[in-house]
């Protein structure tokens, strides 16, 4: 089940973890190679969509200024994340369903932090 | 296509700190080297602390600097200081001779050049000090005087006499007299090149040397020069107060000749990051494409490390 600092979100996407390692190339003249430096790596990043039904501004807004958030996945691991972006999306149709309830599919961008 | 990690160790007082990236640089005639790196963290209290950076691949790494912390500056976003480094000889830059008495200057008498430039090194602070045996001595004839003059600036005037160089390696300050040529055997062969420039020029040709001293003492060294026109000379004078007997005179003529009399060979270039390669080395460069196999002495050097490792070497003979 996943949540973000255990408020449940309902998740229809899930990019998993992205890794980026930083890698540059040394082009050297009058060689027939060229040379890959590799200096480590970007910290990882996952993007989520998912769809609040309530509780939109009161739980998920305030996530935002937190550098420090516990996101669990769906295997119930828990991950310390900071949020890099968060796009809201408001879902008219779903008020038929939840009268007086604002709906929104969120795009969130993760970074993990690591110690 | 080969692959390389690149790996380093930063420690400052002590404590290896993570980097996004890094440049050293030191050159021949610079008194001070001089090295920055950005960090994600760091405070005020790292002013003034020891900073050793290595760097190399896969782990085997070699010191490419000692010094200390100078400045901390911090950039909102994205949110990274910059940390500026110097090495021991910063204390020379920094230190002003100032005695309780402008009538009493800070001197000395009958001292050599090599014992002259440690004491004004100890009087910054630094006494780690080797000096070369110069068979110079100074205040013969009267006082080696200094007063509200920068310790660095007072061992350019000694050095600019006698040809010589202070330079510091791994925290230790060294007067040698050096002259700009490649020298024994190489320490190593360079073979591939990311970019070559290659000039050759008189500009910085001197082939009349003319020594002005105390009093009347005067003395002049020249040679004709095969790169400029037949009885042309292009001069440099040394004059100095310090210059207190004819034979100093003389021999200040003769090693400055030697220094400036030849024509200037330049070589800039870029390579894959090699922290073995220091200021001073000679080093051989064989490259059929650019026509050179030749020994070259390394005027400059900047070690740059971000994604990439790569050396810049600016190199004479």
């Amino acid at each position: 089940m996943y949540k973000l600092n255990d408020v449940r979100i309902f998740v229809e996407k899930d990019s998993g973890w992205i890794v980026e390692p930083r890698k540059g190339t040394v082009e050297l003249l009058d060689t027939d190679y060229s040379i890959l430096h590799t200096a480590g790596r970007k910290s990882m990043t996952r993007n989520i969509s998912f769809v609040v039904f309530s509780g939109y501004y009161t739980n998920i807004v305030p996530l935002v200024d937190d550098s420090s958030v516990t996101f669990e996945d769906d295997a119930g691991t828990d991950w310390t994340v900071t949020i890099m972006k968060e796009s809201p999306e408001r879902l008219y149709n779903f008020r038929d369903y939840y009268d007086g309830t604002e709906v929104f599919r969120v795009s969130m961008d993760l970074m993990r932090i690591e110690s | 296509m080969p692959i390389r990690n690149i790996t380093y160790l930063v420690t400052v007082d002590g404590d290896s700190v993570d980097i996004v990236s890094c440049e050293v640089s030191a050159s021949f005639k610079t008194f001070v080297s001089k090295a920055s790196f950005t960090v994600y963290s760091a405070n005020s209290s790292w002013l003034g602390k020891e900073v050793e950076i290595s760097l190399g691949y896969n782990g085997s790494n070699t010191k490419i600097f000692e010094g200390y912390v100078d400045d901390v500056a911090y950039t909102r976003l994205p949110g990274t200081y910059e940390i500026t480094c110097s090495d021991i000889l910063r204390l020379a830059e920094k230190h002003y001779i100032v005695t309780d008495s402008l009538e009493e200057p800070w001197s000395r008498e009958n001292i050599t050049a090599e014992d002259l430039v440690g004491d004004l090194l100890e009087e910054a602070g630094i006494t780690s000090y080797d000096g070369y045996t110069s068979h110079f001595t100074f205040g013969v004839d009267g006082k080696v005087e200094f007063n509200i003059t920068a310790v660095s600036d007072a061992i350019s005037q000694i050095c600019n006499i006698l040809a010589t160089n202070v330079y510091a390696v791994n925290g230790t300050a060294y007067f040698r007299q050096t002259m700009p040529v490649p020298t024994g055997s190489p320490s190593k062969t360079i073979t591939d090149y990311i970019q070559a420039d290659y000039t050759y020029g008189t500009e910085q040709l001197r082939n009349k040397v003319v020594v002005f001293g105390k009093k009347d003492i005067y003395a002049e060294a020249s040679e004709s020069s095969p790169y400029l026109p037949t009885g042309f000379y292009q001069t440099a004078i040394v004059s100095s107060e310090l210059i207190d007997s004819q034979s100093m005179a003389d021999s200040s003529a003769d090693y400055n000749l030697e220094l400036y009399n030849k024509l200037t060979e330049e070589l800039k270039l870029d390579i894959e990051g090699d922290p073995s390669i220091f200021v001073r080395d000679t080093i051989h460069v064989t490259n059929a494409t650019i026509d050179m196999d030749d020994d070259w002495f390394v005027y400059s050097v900047k070690h740059s490390m971000d994604d990439t490792f790569t050396t810049s070497l600016y190199l004479r003979r």
